[in-house]
């Protein structure tokens, strides 16, 4: 997690957390948890739908573990059977965008269990730093 | 139901609520520096 964060760091990144409880559930999710990125939340789910995340059925979402990798080490296990502040059915996703507000990376997850590969975010990140080609 | 957006298409620019409750536009977090947007599925 360290050398990510440090790869995010380096492209001159930010890393904006964005989860369905209310605020003050995010708020205390995050600072029992010390998690050192933006910390948001849409709890009418509005914001997951305009990425174009979905619901997932149960076959999608039954697998606990957390799909975020660099957050695997700040959120328990335990925590990941509290299902009751969020929607366990909804199906997580990764996005990223760059200053001028264009997509550049994009992953919707199929299942609970569909994380993206860390690589691939960061490879996003390289190209806009390098002013490359989306392509 | 809107489309969902591609890369290389603008990004919804939807309105979220910070930890102290307040709405705020997603897009500022990508006006300084590149954002990675990692929605999460519950929270707290």
């Amino acid at each position: 997690m360290r050398d990510d964060r440090e790869r995010i760091d380096r492209a001159g990144a930010g890393l904006v957390l964005i989860g369905l409880g209310t605020p003050e559930q995010t708020g205390e999710f995050c600072a029992a948890r010390g998690v050192p990125f933006a910390c948001l939340t849409s709890p009418d789910r509005s914001a997951h739908r305009s990425f174009g995340l979905r619901r997932g059925s149960l076959d999608q979402v039954a697998g606990p573990r957390v799909w975020l990798p660099w957050l695997r080490n700040q959120v328990s296990d335990r925590h990941q059977g509290s299902f009751g502040q969020g929607d366990v059915a909804q199906l997580p996703g990764t996005f990223v965008v760059d200053r001028s507000g264009t997509i550049r990376y994009a992953h919707r997850a199929r299942h609970s269990n569909d994380n993206p590969p860390n690589d691939d975010v960061l490879n996003a990140l390289s190209e806009i730093a390098a002013g490359a080609p989306k392509d | 139901m809107t489309p969902a957006p591609q890369v290389g298409e603008r990004a919804p620019d939807p309105l979220v609520l910070d930890a102290g409750g307040e709405e705020v536009r997603l897009s500022g977090f990508w006006q300084e520096r590149p954002a990675i947007l990692a929605f999460l599925r519950h929270f707290g």
